[in-house]
């Protein structure tokens, strides 16, 4: 029977095949060939591309590019929500590798962030992991570490080292245990069909009368929508890291084993793929 | 960007004007209150509690305050919630107050160098 924790590698491990390829409108000295990466789910697109600019930058005029950024059928990828939930968002259902266009002009600033450097997405990541704490812990935990610490959560995830973020992590996944679990749960649920970023709400693990919540009690209490009633047919998936975990899996659990570094549980609620 | 986004409120809120339909107005355009508070050499705005829409982005009041305080273009402004971290400049000020906020305000510090990292 698989360990919890087990649960916490398959996370950390998820990848994506990923197909990137030159916007057909950049100005080229040759042929620009596909380059292939297997993209990992729990980290971002500018930390984990320097391999896709420089392979490019080989066949542009290199005097004409600005920054790198990156289109999945005419709509810009935010570097700054992670991999899998721009996949799950955008591209679940649809057949591998994903095909990623890759752009060196025209930034869209208006649906981009810049992303000068790779302390721009440091910065970005622990903002994230402090702002969950403040919602579980009243950042009590992450305050009480050292900058060190925090450093050590970074480079975990930049250079892909499960253990070395894990040993600092789960001092973040702590509680007392007779609170029953976080004070609030950081969540973020995304919608394809509106044009809102995401919801973000105060919701507890478990009610003041002692009632453990689920991610469907979350989802009735978020965004009722999602969920069919009996009977109905079921015309939307809850995705999180790529599957749909059963509604009925206690909410504090979830945030525990399947957030992301960023200590977020990133939701996604896509339509159900009609064949 | 439109000033007229905002309304300063520097007392509690008179009531010129019946209240609003709720059910008419766009829950982005609903405001709530901000009280803005500065942190080191940043200077002190005149006015400092404001009426801001749900939907305005950090980036968005950031260079409201920047202008407000006439600072140089190339002087930064870095926005804290709970004087612990910083916001993306595209979060939303609305789910920052659902999240974050207290006594019916969302207190956001400003400052012109990293204080909270």
């Amino acid at each position: 029977m698989a360990d919890d924790k087990d649960v916490l590698r398959d996370v950390w491990f998820g990848r994506i095949p990923t197909c990137f390829l030159l916007n057909q409108d950049e100005v080229t000295e040759r042929e620009a060939e596909p380059y292939y990466l297997l993209l990992p789910r729990v980290s971002y697109l500018t930390l984990v591309t320097d391999k896709v600019k420089k392979h490019f930058h080989k066949v542009i005029r290199t005097e004409d590019a600005e920054e790198m950024w990156f289109e999945y059928e005419g709509t810009p990828l935010k570097w700054h929500y992670p991999i899998g939930v721009l996949f799950d968002l955008h591209a679940s259902n649809t057949v591998l590798p994903w095909s990623i266009t890759v752009h060196f002009k025209n930034f869209p600033d208006r649906d981009l962030l810049h992303c000068p450097s790779h302390s721009v997405i440091e910065a970005h990541f622990m903002s994230s992991i402090k702002e969950a704490d403040a919602l579980k812990h009243k950042s009590q935990v992450v305050n009480d570490m050292q900058k060190k610490d925090h450093k050590q959560l970074w480079m975990g995830l930049q250079n892909d080292k499960f253990d070395q973020f894990w040993a600092m992590n789960r001092k973040l996944m702590e509680y007392p245990t007779e609170d029953g679990g976080f004070r609030f749960i950081p969540f973020r649920i995304y919608q394809t069909m509106s044009d809102r970023p995401f919801i973000q709400k105060q919701y507890r693990p478990v009610s003041p009368e002692g009632n453990v919540h689920t991610l469907g009690d979350l989802m009735k209490a978020m965004y009722p929508v999602a969920l069919s009633n009996e009977g109905e047919p079921k015309r939307f998936q809850v995705v999180i890291h790529g599957i749909e975990p059963l509604l009925e899996t206690p909410l504090q659990w979830l945030s525990e084993h399947l957030s992301h570094p960023d200590n977020f549980l990133h939701i996604c609620v896509i339509p159900v793929p009609s064949d | 960007m439109s000033d007229n986004a905002e309304s300063p409120t520097e007392t509690p809120k008179e009531e010129a004007q019946p209240p609003p339909d709720d059910t008419s107005i766009n829950d982005e355009k609903k405001k709530i209150d901000v009280l803005l508070k500065a942190v080191g050499d940043a200077p002190i705005m005149k006015t400092k509690k404001w009426a801001v829409e749900r939907g305005r982005t950090i980036l968005s009041l950031s260079q409201f305050i920047s202008r407000f305080l006439k600072l140089e273009g190339s002087e930064q402004l870095f926005i804290y919630v709970n004087q612990s971290f910083a916001p993306s400049p595209d979060q939303e000020v609305g789910i920052l107050f659902d999240c974050f906020g207290s006594d019916n305000k969302l207190v956001l510090h400003y400052c012109k160098s990293q204080a909270w990292g």
